[in-house]
């Protein structure tokens, strides 16, 4: 209880920051409706009393405030309405920006790949929509106890054993958490179901696989199945939702019951001259009102429920990122590198997994060389990537920068002196410049710095396949988006690595597995002399992830990874006289040439 | 929307409700009816009730006025009891009736999209817009605004039974209410229709102000968010668009507060006149107590019925995703059907011919084919090599009439493609794409392919499973080859981009198990690491031995292995030799390749610098 009460201060909290004078009115409007609702059962019986006792005064005089409360109640009900979508829309943004925040902001990324934090993160990705009408929610729950409490003090005006009424209503609480409970059960037995209706939908709609269903033939075969799930969503939906409504009804009945005999009390009361007849009528209206408002406050209940959940996840996501803020690290990152990078006894395991990744490395990497890391799948390359760029910390040993723990640096300056190509670069959907000019932010709309770094990631010819130059917007999401191949999609994300003029550590992962060989060959000619240029100047540190060994043997010192272990490291030469791993995965490509 | 487009698009969203089917239909109409008639026999009850008082009172409790009075107390309760009963059912079958019409119009759209030869029409991006409408997002589907519309229509019933009680009392009265009621109402459906226009039209916005959100919090763009420091920017970005997008709506709705303080002083002034000469009627007239109460009752009636609903938020969507759907079944109505007829069993037993192709994709000026004259011998393995772009896919599209040439054309065995039998000509081709679908579906499936007219053969699965190398993959499976290949479901396992790689060449392989003469290989390795690839092609000959095969590629270790290699650049033919020829011949082919060679020489690499080349 006090967690909900937290819940429902943090909610009006919210629209106090959002707006405060829309949320004072949305606040005002609802009450306005809500004891509008109600008290007008008061009015009717005033009305009624003044007829039986032939008082024109009396009975105008309330039936024209019952006709200023009705169209007052009218008149706050489109205003509430429209506050709350304003609420809304407005709520809606403030959860979305303060997960960007929390979400983006924790400084390294093992929520993004721990299965579990995955899970809750996409979970609470869904939860927006919930956490946008929390605040209404929340507010009309507020109304539903001013509701009920009026309410109450009305029926026990005319005879206080009229405050049991409500007794009745309880059953009706109670059938209402089944079905919502049964409901629920449906909907989790349908979802995958669900899912499946997606995915075969995308398949017989969308460009990419649409292809390959034509070729092979199965639009029917995928039709069908698609009926079929399609179907069975309607079947189980159809049915929990009988099932909950007939236990809801069955609630409703026992209240009934109580209702019928509520008025048939007051009709008793009237006969024995105890109660008027304007108190019949507020009888058979409020109570049918009680009804309304049980069966309002268990649906109320049921969305309640939902919200609550959001803001668990909302709080989840809040406590995850403050406990992430970063610790330690102040000092300046060095203009350039004098020593080098070295990894000291550096082990890692991935959260969550027992599969040690990196087991015991060290390794030096000296200013102004250019390191290959070399292995198969699985055997570490990436980790190490991972951990120069501060996206993980070690799990034990340490990253040395020049001497100094990498952990003891600021690590937003450290980033912003290293450039990365990543193997699962992203597709940003932006405008072009935008793709390659992202990889320095201060100069987004430095043209003259783009096109550098197209040069040196030697992708100038892109810009001149597309129908606005740098300024095309690319991708399929947006209208007049323009999608490109892997091998044009991979050539800006190079080009947004190589954006930083003189970073101190340059990681290309796998950054030319979709280019054609000519591609290749040019790029890694001009790379090779631009990296010892710039290596010269500021000591800048390349590390290159690759499968093809055409470009790793150009570097200054291979490593041989081999299940989180350094197997071999050295030059091209002495590796292939040692006649390793490395001799025989260089032997097996270089076949190709002869 | 303008006022006549919803009228006429309620309409058509009302014709869309036989879809239902005779049963759920009758339903609705009956429970919708019944649902409307009700507050006012609730209103007539309340009335009897109240006017039974006082001669009750004087005639005490076995008077037949007593009677009377227990029969007035046993209808409310029946009326409310009834009303209890049929709201939750209303509930169902309204779901119920807008699924299924719903699956109706989700089965004439796979229909319509089906019957083109082509596939141009899902190709063009302003069908995914289009699509994006149907899937209701804030406001529901068309099914369940078909549903709504229903409802409106019976809160007008609802409305005019009310009226009807205020008639009775006096005509006038109920015609003045009512006359309210039409002009409020009216005004609402037109500010519904701007706001729904004004949040469909927003769409584009909300797209971006998701995919900014996306890239700020979901896992792909993690990594360089932080590296380049993105998140400032992003926020702004996000808070940018959504600026814009709530612009309109929010001005809408502001407008819409201050015009319905006009109305609603009108509907004041209207109970105000009631009221006062409805008590008027009472104290002087001796108008009956019941009928004062029965018409106070129907006038909050009326005052729920004018009241925005979220059915009335649901139609204007609903009429614009009922237009949607339209436009793409006439879409792919217009676009040309599968016309042929020639049985293509047992083709090509001679060659494939392009002859003079040219081909530029709708919309787009750019010769993606150039006039390109190919012809592939029965048998034979080609390999087509080019530049990115190149348009090696693209070939593979005209090839298995997915696209017609925009002029020249494509023989099998001297016979047109559109004379073809579409159907049995891509029964003859295997094809593995690039981007491979990921079927959601058992291991089996996603071998065999989930076609629904011919049956999986085993033994085929199981020889295409071990050529592609991926028996070891089919045996770790817990459920062997009834594994679902997705997490997402219940028993189902992830497979890596290798293995994926795998089980997409085996199906292939399986097509041509099953009677495919041609297989088409798209960059098959991209997946693969070095000694995969090179176990994979030892094997290619093997499985290619009396298919013709098609290799594109830009890795030189699988193209070479082809009889035949045709290097494309333009949309047109390079160069057209094997691997020998062509080196011998020292063109574009050969410099590639000894480019590379280079870098593999032997000898010492030295300082590690590239050799200028």
């Amino acid at each position: 209880m006090r967690e909900r009460l937290a819940d429902v201060r943090l909610l009006l909290g919210v629209g106090w920051r959002i707006d405060r004078r829309l949320t004072v009115s949305f606040l005002g409007t609802m009450f306005l409706v809500s004891i509008g609702q109600i008290i007008r059962a008061l009015w009717f019986k005033l009305v009624i009393d003044a007829i039986v006792d032939r008082d024109l005064r009396a009975a105008a005089l309330w039936g024209g405030v019952l006709a200023v409360s009705d169209a007052a109640r009218s008149w706050g009900r489109v205003h509430s309405q429209m506050a709350k979508q304003d609420v809304h829309d407005k709520s809606m943004h403030f959860f979305q920006a303060e997960s960007m925040r929390l979400a983006g902001g924790a400084p390294t990324i093992e929520h993004h790949e721990h299965a579990e934090h995955i899970d809750r993160l996409a979970v609470f990705r869904g939860s927006f929509s919930q956490l946008a009408t929390a605040l209404g929610n929340v507010v009309e729950g507020m109304n539903a106890v001013v509701r009920a409490v009026v309410m109450f003090a009305l029926l026990a005006t005319i005879h206080p054993v009229l405050v049991l009424l409500p007794l009745f209503a309880l059953p009706s609480l109670w059938t209402a958490r089944i079905a919502q409970r049964i409901s629920h059960e449906g909907a989790m037995a349908a979802a995958s179901r669900s899912r499946m209706g997606d995915h075969l939908w995308t398949l017989l709609t969308t460009p990419g696989p649409v292809k390959e269903v034509r070729v092979f033939g199965v639009e029917r075969g995928l039709r069908e199945r698609d009926r079929a799930a399609w179907a069975d969503v309607t079947r189980i939906q159809t049915r929990a939702r009988t099932r909950s409504g007939a236990v809801n009804t069955a609630g409703w009945f026992v209240f009934g019951v109580g209702y019928v005999a509520t008025v048939a009390t007051i009709a008793a009361l009237a006969i024995d001259g105890r109660a008027t007849v304007g108190d019949v009528l507020l009888g058979v209206v409020l109570a049918g009102q009680v009804n309304w408002q049980v069966t309002s406050t268990a649906a109320l209940v049921g969305s309640m429920t939902q919200t609550f959940q959001a803001v668990a996840q909302y709080r989840w996501l809040t406590n995850f990122a403050a406990a992430r803020r970063r610790e330690g690290g102040a000092l300046p990152v060095p203009d350039r590198l004098r020593g080098g990078i070295r990894l000291d006894d550096v082990s890692f395991t991935y959260p969550g997994t027992d599969a040690v990744a990196l087991d015991h490395v060290s390794l030096d990497l000296p200013a102004g060389s250019v390191v290959a890391l070399v292995g198969e799948n699985g055997a570490g390359k990436t980790t190490v990537t991972k951990l120069l760029t501060g996206l993980y910390h070690p799990t034990s040993g340490e990253v040395v920068v020049d001497g100094t723990r990498l952990a003891d640096h600021d690590l937003d300056e450290w980033r912003a002196a290293v450039a990365v190509g990543f193997q699962d670069f992203v597709k940003f959907e932006l405008l072009a410049r935008e793709v390659v000019a992202v990889g320095d932010l201060p100069r987004l709309d430095d043209d003259a710095a783009v096109s550098r770094a197209l040069e040196r990631s030697g992708s100038t010819d892109i810009p001149d396949t597309l129908p606005q130059g740098l300024e095309t917007q690319l991708g399929k999401l947006f209208e007049g988006g323009v999608d490109l191949s892997g091998g044009q999609w991979q050539k800006l994300a190079l080009g947004r690595a190589m954006m930083r003029d003189a970073p101190l550590l340059l990681v290309l992962d796998e950054p030319t597995a979709a280019l054609d060989a000519p591609s290749e060959h040019a790029l890694f000619q001009r790379y090779a002399a631009n990296a010892r240029a710039i290596g010269e100047s500021t000591g800048t540190v390349t590390v290159l992830v690759s499968h093809r060994f055409s470009t790793v043997r150009m570097a200054d010192r291979i490593v041989v990874l081999d299940g989180g272990r350094i197997r071999e490291a050295g030059t091209h030469d002495e590796l292939v006289a040692l006649g390793g791993l490395y001799a025989e995965l260089y032997e097996l490509q270089a076949q190709a040439y002869r | 929307m303008a006022r006549g487009e919803i009228a006429t698009g309620r309409l058509a969203l009302l014709r869309t409700l036989p879809l239902a089917g005779p049963a759920r239909l009758s339903a609705l109409v009956v429970l919708l009816l019944t649902g409307a008639l009700l507050p006012a026999a609730f209103a007539a009850a309340t009335g009897f009730l109240v006017a039974s008082v006082p001669d009750a009172v004087a005639g005490g409790f076995d008077s037949d006025a007593g009677r009377t009075l227990a029969t007035a107390v046993a209808a409310v309760g029946a009326v409310l009891l009834l009303e209890r009963l049929i709201w939750p059912a209303t509930e169902v079958v309204r779901y119920a009736a807008g699924r299924r019409i719903d699956g109706a119009l989700r089965e004439q759209i796979l229909g319509a999209l089906e019957r083109p030869e082509g596939i141009a029409h899902i190709e063009d991006p302003s069908l995914q817009d289009r699509l994006g409408l149907l899937k209701g997002g804030l406001f529901g589907t068309v099914g369940s605004a078909a549903v709504a519309a229903a409802t409106i229509v019976s809160r007008y019933v609802q409305a005019l039974a009310a009226v009807a009680i205020v008639a009775w009392f006096n005509a006038g009265l109920g015609l003045l209410v009512f006359a309210i009621i039409v002009v409020i109402r009216r005004r609402w459906h037109r500010a519904f229709g701007e706001l729904a226009d004004a949040i469909i039209g927003n769409g584009a916005e909300l797209r971006r102000v998701s995919y900014t959100v996306d890239l700020a919090i979901t896992p792909p763009a993690a990594k360089e968010l932080r590296v380049f420091g993105l998140l400032g920017w992003l926020v702004a970005r996000a808070e940018h668009y959504w600026d814009i997008a709530i612009a309109r709506p929010f001005e809408i709705r502001r407008r819409l507060r201050a015009s319905a303080n006009v109305e609603l002083a009108l509907l004041g002034g209207c109970y105000l006149l009631t009221f006062v000469v409805v008590t008027r009627a009472a104290v002087d007239d001796g108008l009956s107590l019941g009928v004062v109460a029965a018409i106070l009752q129907a006038e909050f009636t009326v005052a729920e019925l004018i009241s925005p609903s979220t059915d009335d938020f649901a139609t204007p969507a609903g009429i614009a995703a009922l237009g949607a759907i339209r436009s793409v079944v006439a879409d792919a109505d217009a676009a040309p059907p599968r016309t042929g007829t020639h049985d293509a069993a047992g083709m090509p037993a001679r060659e494939i011919t392009f002859e003079a192709v040219t081909f530029s994709y709708p919309g787009s000026d750019r010769a993606v084919v150039a006039g390109l004259d190919l012809t592939i011998a029965a048998g034979d393995s080609v390999a087509l090599v080019g530049l990115n772009g190149a348009g090696k896919t693209t070939l593979v599209k005209l090839l298995t009439g997915l696209y017609r040439p925009t002029s020249g054309r494509i023989l099998v065995d001297g016979v047109p493609m559109p004379d073809l039998d579409m159907s049995s000509w891509r029964r003859q081709v295997g094809v593995i794409f690039q981007d491979f679908v990921h079927y959601d579906l058992s291991l089996r499936d996603n071998v065999a392919s989930p076609a629904s007219d011919r049956p999986v053969d085993d033994g085929a699965v199981d020889r295409a499973l071990a050529m592609a190398g991926a028996a070891a993959v089919a045996e770790a499976q817990a459920n062997g080859w009834d594994t679902v290949l997705s997490r997402q479901y219940e028993g189902g396992a992830e497979l890596s981009g290798g293995q994926w790689q795998r089980i997409a060449l085996a199906r292939a392989l399986y097509a041509v198990e099953t009677g495919s003469r041609v297989l088409v290989l798209d960059e098959p390795t991209a997946n693969l690491d070095v000694r995969a690839e090179a176990e994979l092609f030892d094997a290619f000959l093997e499985w290619t031995a009396g298919a013709t095969s098609i290799l594109i590629s830009h890795r030189f270790s699988t193209v070479r292995r082809a009889g035949r290699i045709v290097v494309l650049a333009d949309g047109r033919i390079l160069e057209d030799g094997s691997h020998d020829e062509l080196l011998a011949a020292g063109g574009r082919y050969a410099a590639m390749f000894r480019a590379q060679a280079e870098q593999f020489a032997d000898g010492p690499a030295g300082d590690g610098r590239v050799p200028d080349a």
